[in-house]
This record gives structure tokens, sequence and C-alpha cells, in this order.
């Protein structure tokens, strides 16, 4: 275990016990992170930053559930991948087509300044990012960016490892794939 | 080795995994006694290694992307206290738990938070308030 990580498991601890402070130290450590995760997924930053504070009322509410089997950074990514999903479900239900200055307003969330995006290799990856699915988009952030095993992702997910394996295999073929495509020269 | 194999679709599927660090002992060192041997996958290894740090900075930047006045590092019972204060001052203070579908907008807790938290703010939000004026 990474030091981050048992010092998050410590505050999580200390949140169990009504702690605020160690709480508000998880706010800042992972309220920009799940709303990226929730943002991958939904593209909508609006609703992305919902499901964030969705998932840290979660935590503030059921710290005294985590065991510790897992990394602290699984528990609570899979919490949000549990309400990401929820909100996935319940927008698909509405069935609400987004207008398009929603849709302008969530292309600029996605990949930055429209201005710069032709020439910053940031909106490339995320251009591209967006491109593949949202179960190759949650595999690479989980592995990529929060450095999660494979065997603890497929726990999140609730797929067999193999189905992880390959999910990151394909999605890093296309990624780069993409990347060469748009030019980007990033690989 | 210099061509793939078939043990180098096995070790490829396992490299975002050795970069990450989380495989565990007996597969870092077979990824690592096929490096020594295979340049193909040496070579992906460096590929996936570029990737993932793309990847991880445009993350990063995206993070730093988000609107300043997002609440993402305040914390909990800063933004309680502020959606508190105002509703103080619209004198809406006995709709606090009514309005539920409103706050979800924004902050949706559960009745028990506000109980754990929020009203423990009360008297400091309150003291603050009074020594502003009302618009």
């Amino acid at each position: 275990m990474t030091v981050e990580q048992a010092e998050v498991e410590s505050l999580i601890r200390a949140t169990a016990s009504g702690d605020e402070s160690a709480f508000s130290r998880l706010y800042r450590i992972y309220y920009a992170r799940l709303v990226r995760y929730a943002a991958l997924r939904l593209n909508d930053k609006d609703a992305a930053q919902t499901v964030a504070q969705k998932v840290m009322l979660a935590i503030w509410n059921g710290a005294s559930s985590y065991e510790g089997r897992a990394r602290p950074d699984s528990w609570i990514f899979g919490i949000a991948h549990h309400k990401t999903v929820d909100a996935q479900r319940r927008r698909d239900q509405q069935s609400l087509p987004l207008g398009p200055e929603k849709m302008n307003e969530n292309l600029i969330y996605a990949t930055g300044s429209p201005e710069l995006r032709q020439v910053e290799d940031r909106d490339w990856v995320i251009g591209a990012l967006l491109q593949l699915s949202h179960h190759h988009r949650e595999v690479v952030f989980l592995a990529f960016y929060q450095d999660l095993p494979y065997r603890e992702i497929a726990e999140i997910l609730n797929i067999p490892t193999g189905t992880v394996k390959s999910r990151m295999h394909y999605a890093m073929h296309h990624l780069r794939k993409l990347l060469r495509r748009g030019g980007g020269d990033v690989t | 080795v210099t061509k793939p194999d078939a043990a180098c679709r096995e070790m490829e599927q396992l490299l975002p995994w050795y970069i990450n660090g989380t495989l565990s002992g007996d597969e870092m060192l077979d990824v690592t006694r096929h490096l020594h041997r295979c340049t193909s996958c040496r070579g992906a290894l460096v590929d996936l290694l570029r990737l993932r740090g793309s990847i991880r900075q445009a993350l990063n930047d995206w993070e730093a992307g988000t609107p300043d006045d997002s609440p993402r590092a305040k914390p909990l019972a800063q933004i309680a206290l502020q959606q508190l204060g105002r509703r103080l001052q619209v004198g809406m203070i006995g709709q606090l738990l009514d309005d539920r579908d409103e706050q979800s907008r924004v902050f949706a807790p559960p009745a028990d938070i506000y109980t754990r938290t929020v009203w423990r703010w009360v008297p400091d939000a309150v003291r603050k308030l009074l020594q502003q004026p009302v618009a």
C-alpha cells in the first residue's frame, strides 16, 4: 500500500468516527478525481459534479462500513461506479436529449478551450478518451489514473479479470489509432 | 525472442499493471523475465509508458480546467454552511429539510447529515449572518 493509500485509509477511519477535518481532507483529495471519473462516463459536467457530491456523502455516511479488505481507492471508486451508473440510468430513462447549448458546453468541458484544441495534446487525448466506449474509458481511468490493480478493477466493475485486461488492451490499441489519426504526437 | 508470440499476448495484457506497479510478485517476475528477452514487448512497454504519461497529464490538466467556482476544493461543512447561510438570509430555514429536490441539484445530503454536521454550524452561521445586513 502506498503512503497515500495508508493516509487515505486513516482518513476514512477518522471520518467514520465523525472527524470533519479528516473528511474535508478526503474531499480535497477525491472530489475533482470523482468529477473526472463521472464526467468521462456521463460527458456532462453538472451531472458529474452531482455524482461526486453524492459519492462524498456516501463516504461520510458509510465510512464505518469500510472494512479495509480492498484499497481505499477501490472502495471509493466502487461507490463512484454505482453512483455514475445510477445517474446514467436515470438520464437514459428520462431520455432527455441535450440541447445545442448544453452539448457545446459539454464539448468545451471535454476538450478544453475550442481555440486551443487543435494545438494542445491534452485536448487530443481527452477527445480520444471520449471516443472510447464508457466501458473502456472506465478501465483506462482506473488503471492509469488511479493506479488500481486489475483484480480490484474487476471487483469495482463486477466483471471477470480477463475482461478487464482485454478491455484495457483494446482501449490502448484504439487510443493509439485515434491519436495518430488525429495528428497528435502523444504516443 | 524478437517477434511476438503467444507468451507476448499474455504479457502485453499485463503491461498496464506492470507499469502501475500493482501486479503480484509472481506476475511481476514473469513480465520482467519476458521483457529481458523480448524486444517486441519492450517496445510495447515504452509505447505504453508514453501513452500513460499523456493520459495522466491530460487528465491532470483537465482537473485544473474545472471552474474555479466549483465546490471541488471546499470542505463539505463549508458548502453546507454557505447553503444554510443563503437560506437563512432569505428566511427559508423552515424549508431547509423539505425542498430536497431543489437541493439535489447542488448538494443533496440525507437528513441525518444535517443533524451530524450542519446544525452544529448553525450558531456560528447565525452569528455571522446577524453581523451582516439582510439584503
